[in-house]
């Protein structure tokens, strides 16, 4: 394809992309108010959490009864999210689908970020977290507990790995090219890029690296959201008691993760000015993925609500009604009608796929994908076996104190944080594949 | 949320409004007040009423909703005739079981004497002379406390004696709450009778199961302990009781899902350890060809 670019065209074209990466990396307008916001929301945290600490879980809302509230919600919410690094790079890469390219860079941040506070957030949910390591120590290897730390300590690595491997011939470019950096900056990026030099050689194992990592991803991916759920469908509850627990939340964490990179894309594009890389036709297609995944949660919501619905066995129909008319009922039918089944028929017609209305529709979806969280863990809990009776009124009933809540916001910071950094540090324009593309790999590695 | 507290005035005011008909109020206990019966619906109180109501004048009940009445409460006593106290024990309400079935109308007769000892403003009906401190006994014999056990393996039967100081000489504290029991876990096995208290001697024997299977060594630790720290201070005893030797079972060795750590399932090792393997496996691959690639760049 190179005959079909001139020397001249080329050169503009790495000239281009150059600038475009290296842009968002120098441009620090509204970076210190940003992570000033970011961190105060975790100096409130480490005060909320520095109280559960010191005086116990007693601080939170959860009792006897609610005994997993907003805080395992947030997990499972943040390991969905952490899933779409998955589906894009490796999924959709694998599929031949040419035009994810400028995303993948964008999603491998995305899960880094949500992988690696899921880690924190379970942590925040123990009262005595000193004794984390015991669950190393003495954890019992049929304990899905076991499996979901393995998996989720695997896929980190398996994410950072994925980040880092398309990172390293445009690091050994923005080494040459960037002058005015720290040094720090040229050290980590002369350490990352690990002498690349650009050899045929060099880019075929880059290739056969990242093609072996994008396949063994996709069943790490679907273990960690499979396990997650296991944890909830390895007990005999009213409501978490299902077979398909599994790719219902598979299929909920590719809803979840494709809003969050729609979301992402937008704000890159608008203020980084990236608007020739996360193009209009990028929002179309990731609208159409967000369908296309939507559809197969909604299929799954109807197997999981409408099969117990049917026969109403006694303990599920009283689960089933608090959700369908009871107490739970308004944020259900939000969740279910707001969150997830308008979304589907907007995004159907082309208008609603556009950038702005698309964003708009992400974050809905991923405000609703949050709340579904919540209404899978903890109605449940309020409906055990045998009835409660005889406790102080505060066991009927579960809403997260002010403490959750900080503690909730502290993490999302935390994840924003790591997101923040990393797209401050590397460039999310993968340079070296849009290159590749147009066949001017040989212009890239020359370029001076 | 506002409606609930909208109401919790009116949960609360429901117990406090807890009355029993004209009728039953008139009436009177059918057992009449002495320093017997006050003696007997101690006993009846340690066994059936405590778990939830607590020490009477400590106000640790459990924390139900309602809340179960402290009878230390003046104004519980004075709200209430000995009528009522009796009926309300007999045919309960809500979380307040009825007794009515349960304990016998002496024992519902002697808790409500019990209850009313506690009243100070209190005239008993039939024998004022009896309203006299019951426990007379009790305030003149004071520390020193000694706590002593003595286990009889033969009958299977623990003796335990708490002795006080009088005029400087040992006498027998009367009237004593002890725990009897066998060290457990988490909490201790009790092995005395609800409700015993020490009786002229300052003795409560208790009876133990020879046969509680207990390792495989047989031996169980007794523990004796009396009650009320308050007045009596950390007194306690143990001693060593001979109990069932017990074999570990098979059942424990099987390798299960269930089991412990040690006997987890072979299957689920080996799949577990070659899922982990081929993907780290793969991880480590790909770092041996990043190494491949440091080298083609030197």
């Amino acid at each position: 394809m190179s005959e079909s670019l001139s020397k001249e065209q080329a050169k503009k074209l790495v000239d281009k992309y150059a600038e475009d990466a290296i842009r968002p990396m120098k441009n620090h307008k509204g970076f210190l108010p940003w992570m000033g916001f970011l961190g105060l929301v975790m100096v409130v945290f480490g005060y909320a959490y520095y109280i559960q600490l010191t005086e116990g879980l007693g601080v939170t809302a959860m009792r006897d009864y609610v005994s997993w509230g907003l805080y395992i919600s947030n997990f499972v919410f943040f390991v969905a999210v952490s899933l779409v690094g998955m589906v894009v790079s490796a999924v959709l890469g694998l599929a031949g689908q040419k035009w994810v390219k400028p995303i993948t860079r964008v999603s491998e941040i995305i899960a880094l970020g949500f992988v690696m506070v899921a880690g924190l957030v379970i942590i925040t949910d123990m009262g005595r977290p000193d004794r984390f390591l015991n669950l190393f120590m003495y954890g019992r290897l049929q304990s899905p507990i076991v499996w979901d730390v393995t998996v989720i300590t695997t896929y980190v690595a398996i994410s950072t790995l994925l980040f880092i491997l398309p990172l390293i011939p445009d690091l050994a470019f923005i080494k040459k090219k960037m002058k005015d950096m720290p040094v720090w900056q040229y050290q980590l990026y002369n350490i990352l890029s690990l002498g690349w030099i650009g050899t045929p050689e060099q880019y075929k194992i880059l290739h056969k690296s990242i093609r072996m990592l994008s396949i063994i991803i996709i069943p790490v991916a679907m273990a960690i959201h499979t396990v997650t759920s296991w944890l909830f469908a390895s007990t005999l509850r009213i409501g978490w008691d299902t077979t398909i627990f599994g790719p219902y939340f598979v299929a909920g964490a590719f809803v979840a993760g494709t809003a969050a990179v729609i979301i992402v894309m937008y704000i890159l594009r608008s203020n980084y000015k990236l608007q020739d890389y996360f193009t209009d036709y990028h929002f179309d297609m990731m609208g159409k993925l967000l369908v296309l995944v939507s559809l197969l949660y909604a299929y799954f919501n109807i197997n999981e609500f409408l099969v117990p619905a049917y026969k109403m066995k006694t303990g599920e129909a009283v689960h089933l009604h608090t959700l369908f008319q009871g107490v739970y009922a308004g944020l259900f039918w939000v969740v279910q009608i707001i969150g997830m089944g308008l979304p589907i028929f907007f995004m159907i017609f082309k208008h609603w796929r556009k950038p702005n209305n698309l964003t708009f529709i992400a974050v809905i979806v991923l405000i609703g994908a949050f709340l579904k969280r919540y209404i899978i863990v903890v109605p449940t809990l309020l409906h055990p076996h045998l009835p409660i009776q005889n406790v102080p009124e505060e066991f009927h009933h579960y809403f997260p104190t002010w403490i959750e809540m900080a503690v909730t916001a502290g993490a999302f910071a935390m994840s924003l944080t790591i997101i923040t950094i990393l797209l401050k540090i590397f460039p999310v324009i993968p340079m070296w594949e849009l290159a590749e593309e147009k066949g001017i790999t040989e212009e890239f590695e020359k370029y001076d | 949320m506002a409606i609930l507290v909208l109401l919790m005035p009116f949960t609360l005011m429901a117990q406090s409004d807890w009355t029993v008909s004209d009728a039953k109020q008139k009436d009177s206990n059918p057992i009449a007040y002495s320093d017997k019966s006050v003696k007997a619906g101690k006993v009846v109180y340690l066994g059936n009423c405590k778990s939830c109501h607590g020490d009477v004048g400590k106000d640790n009940g459990l924390p139900l909703m309602p809340k179960p009445t402290d009878f230390a409460n003046q104004a519980f006593l004075d709200a209430n005739t000995d009528g009522s106290i009796f009926h309300k024990i007999t045919d309960g309400r809500a979380t307040m079981p009825a007794y009515g079935a349960i304990l016998s109308e002496q024992q519902r007769g002697d808790v409500t004497n019990y209850i009313r000892s506690f009243d100070p403003n209190y005239k008993p009906q039939a024998s004022a002379q009896a309203a006299a401190t019951p426990k007379s006994n009790d305030t003149e014999v004071g520390a020193p406390y000694f706590l002593d056990v003595k286990v009889d393996e033969a009958n299977s039967e623990v003796t335990a004696i708490l002795m006080g100081t009088f005029n400087g000489e040992k006498a027998p504290v009367v009237d004593a709450e002890l725990f009897i029991g066998i060290k457990r876990y988490f909490n201790n096995l009790p092995i005395m009778e609800a409700g015993d208290v020490t009786n002229e001697e300052g003795v409560i024997k208790a009876n133990y199961p020879a046969d509680l299977p207990s390792g495989e060594e047989g031996k169980g630790e007794l523990l004796v302990y009396v009650v009320d720290q308050e007045k009596f201070g950390e007194l306690n005893q143990s001693a060593e009781l001979k109990l069932q030797a017990t074999h570990p079972s098979h059942f424990n060795e099987t390798r299960a899902l269930w089991a412990d750590r040690g006997n987890f399932p072979i299957w689920l090792m080996v799949t577990y350890l070659s899922i982990v393997l081929i993907v780290w496996g793969v991880m480590a691959k790909v770092v041996m060809n990043l190494i491949k690639i440091k080298k083609i760049g030197n």
